[in-house]
């Protein structure tokens, strides 16, 4: 399993580290299919393909990079009173790459807070919250309703 | 009835005392009396020189007829023992150990090619017969044309009915009378059919052809004696790099299947195949028994117990294609198509979903290991043929795995090329989809496999694929280690990483 991991984690760096933007950004449905597992693997101190999975959100441009079943699973399972402090962290650091206004609608906006406002404050996690509030305020139906 | 044809005719080929006895009286007799025979003087007989040419050839032609007719008794009597032993059970031993056996006798009887040796048994007697003929209508043509000519014309007419029923069954493949000589023939005539056809085109398409025919256009609106003289001149000049090509071209030509006729003729050779392990025998004489199984019963309770052992096998390299033809023919035995949905037989559920895995395990072997197999084909075209793409099969109670058949399967058409056939066809919904123990295990176990295909065909990942992977790896509590390796090994492989062979799942593993 680790060295399968180590290929999955080299061949992310090796597409973010390329100057083309496309072929990371043709892999998202493969890298929201490993999220779920970056997040478990980061509950358990191993923080790597976490950091990858960041990276690759944060190398594409597309705004719409993970895929929208994301929202429908894996989050709305992690993401309860019971998570991790981990769980919420990755959460955070990821919010600013979800679809805001198209498929993240004011149903996140609650848990996305209550997230928010229990993990420890770092400078990654400042800039992510204030990304995500610039976001809401941009759609006007997440703005009515929060 | 050839002995006694051989004893007649045998007297002929030696010298007969009675007559050089009969011959020296009458010399004798004449002596005394040379008034006995009036005008009629008797002669010494002549000296013996031998058999009369066509004696020799009637006997020999007669011997050859008995001894096809003696070989042939013999090879019956040998073919009934080697049935008795075949159809001889081992009372001993467990029902799998008994199946093994029984299997290993089926195999050991079309390795070594039984039924031919069985086809030869009526060949070589009507060939004696045919002898006989022959051999009769010339001895007795020397006799009396008149009883000679009513041989001749039976002999004939069953050369000529042989004959015919051989172009019948040939022609016809519904034709009962069908013969050895009937599936040659048509082997032939086919054989013949494709090597002209390609001739043809080889031909056509030849440079000297084209030489000729490029010159001919040019030349030809109209003809006069200094247009005829440079198209000559510029076929002498282009013709021999042209006959140079094509000679290379029909040199390789005629190579090329006489490499692969010798290769397919070492195939035939028993055992030159290679050999496995004793494990490795009995886990392929498992995948033939099943396969012969479901092929060949109609039994429910029998396909039961197959499939039961079947998905207990999940090490299935060497597997026999036809065992995927025989899980389609058990789940389409258990399921019934009304109005575009997919109902399962009232007390069938078991065998349907057990039927189902099968299918799906032995489909995403073999399009892992052999991914341009026509086997991937006809089981794509059968099922096409049952489930059409825009089906509804989300009442029935193994939708998941129906549902990764539907999806792998049209995916297959469209990996073959029919694209009309695959699109709009229903797509799997892994919302609710729970791991069904170690079911669960050889389930995710044929994805990756589907996934390696692709991967193969340097295609992406399959959707559906990566959607069940999101859901898998979702779960809470996490599946178990041998489920996440094989997520992680889908999405290594739709991430074009070249990983290492996936293991198959071990009895302890599940």
């Amino acid at each position: 399993m680790e060295e399968v991991l180590e290929l999955i984690a080299q061949k992310l760096e090796a597409m973010i580290s390329a100057d083309d933007p496309g072929p990371i950004s043709s892999k998202h449905k493969t890298i929201t299919a490993l999220f779920p597992y970056a997040v478990w693997q980061e509950q358990n101190g191993q923080h790597k393909v976490l950091d990858v999975c960041l990276h690759a959100a944060r190398a594409s441009k597309r705004m719409e990079f993970l895929w929208y079943h994301i929202t429908q699973l894996p989050i709305a399972m992690l993401l309860n009173e019971e998570s991790s402090a981990s769980t919420k962290q990755a959460f955070i650091l990821m919010s600013p790459h979800l679809p805001w206004g198209w498929r993240i609608d004011e149903h996140w906006v609650q848990p996305w807070a209550t997230a928010a406002s229990t993990v420890s404050h770092t400078e990654e996690v400042g800039q992510s919250v204030a990304d995500v509030l610039l976001h809401i305020a941009s759609y006007s139906t997440i703005t009515h309703t929060s | 009835m050839t002995s006694a044809f051989i004893i007649e005719v045998n007297s002929q080929i030696r010298p007969d005392p009675n007559e050089e006895s009969a011959a020296l009286l009458r010399v004798l007799i004449y002596k005394i009396d040379s008034t006995t025979f009036g005008d009629d003087v008797p002669a010494l007989p002549p000296r013996w020189t031998g058999p009369p040419h066509t004696t020799v050839q009637v006997q020999a032609v007669l011997y050859a007829s008995l001894a096809a007719s003696l070989f042939s008794a013999f090879l019956a009597m040998l073919g009934k023992q080697w049935l008795n032993r075949y159809m001889s059970t081992d009372m001993r031993g467990t029902a799998i150990e008994r199946s093994q056996n029984r299997q290993q006798k089926l195999n050991g009887i079309i390795m070594w090619y039984f039924h031919y040796v069985m086809e030869s048994l009526p060949l070589m007697l009507q060939v004696a017969l045919f002898l006989l003929g022959c051999a009769l209508s010339r001895y007795l043509w020397e006799i009396d044309t008149t009883i000679a000519s009513v041989i001749l014309g039976v002999t004939s007419l069953g050369i000529l009915f042989y004959l015919l029923i051989i172009i019948a069954g040939a022609v016809f493949a519904s034709c009962p009378y069908q013969t050895p000589g009937s599936h040659i023939l048509r082997s032939a005539a086919s054989a013949t059919l494709a090597a002209g056809s390609t001739f043809w085109h080889a031909f056509r398409d030849s440079a000297t052809v084209g030489v000729f025919q490029s010159n001919a256009e040019v030349y030809q609106p109209r003809w006069s004696r200094d247009k005829i003289r440079y198209f000559l001149s510029n076929v002498l000049d282009e013709l021999p790099p042209a006959l140079a090509s094509d000679g290379a071209h029909l040199g390789k030509a005629i190579a090329q299947p006489l490499v692969e006729l010798l290769h397919q003729m070492y195939t035939w050779l028993p055992g030159s195949t290679p050999t496995h392990g004793a494990d490795h025998q009995g886990t392929l004489l498992d995948l033939w028994c099943i396969s012969w199984i479901l092929q060949t019963s109609l039994d429910k309770d029998h396909h039961m117990s197959a499939l039961e052992h079947l998905v207990t096998r999940l090490e299935l390299s060497n597997l026999d294609p036809s065992l995927a033809v025989g899980c389609l023919g058990a789940l389409v035995s258990c399921v019934k198509v009304a109005d575009g949905t997919v109902m399962v037989t009232q007390g069938l559920e078991e065998l349907a979903t057990l039927s189902a895995i099968c299918l799906l395990c032995t489909f995403s072997h073999l399009s892992a290991v052999g991914p341009s197999s026509g086997v991937l084909v006809d089981v794509c075209q059968q099922y096409a043929r049952v489930f059409p793409p825009c089906i509804e099969f989300s009442g029935i109670p193994f939708h998941h795995i129906f549902g990764a058949i539907h999806s792998a399967l049209y995916q297959g058409w469209r990996n073959q090329g029919q694209v009309a056939r695959y699109a709009g066809y229903q797509q799997v919904q892994w919302r609710d989809y729970k791991l069904p123990g170690w079911e669960g295990t050889a389930f995710i176990h044929s994805l990756t496999n589907l996934a390696q295909s692709e991967h193969k065909r340097r295609k992406k990942v399959p959707c559906w694929i990566l959607h069940f992977v999101l859901h898998t790896l979702s779960m809470v509590p996490p599946p178990s280690t041998l489920v996440i390796v094989n997520c992680l090994s889908i999405i290594a492989l739709s991430l074009d990483c070249d990983i290492p062979e996936i293991r198959n799942i071990t009895p302890d593993q599940r």
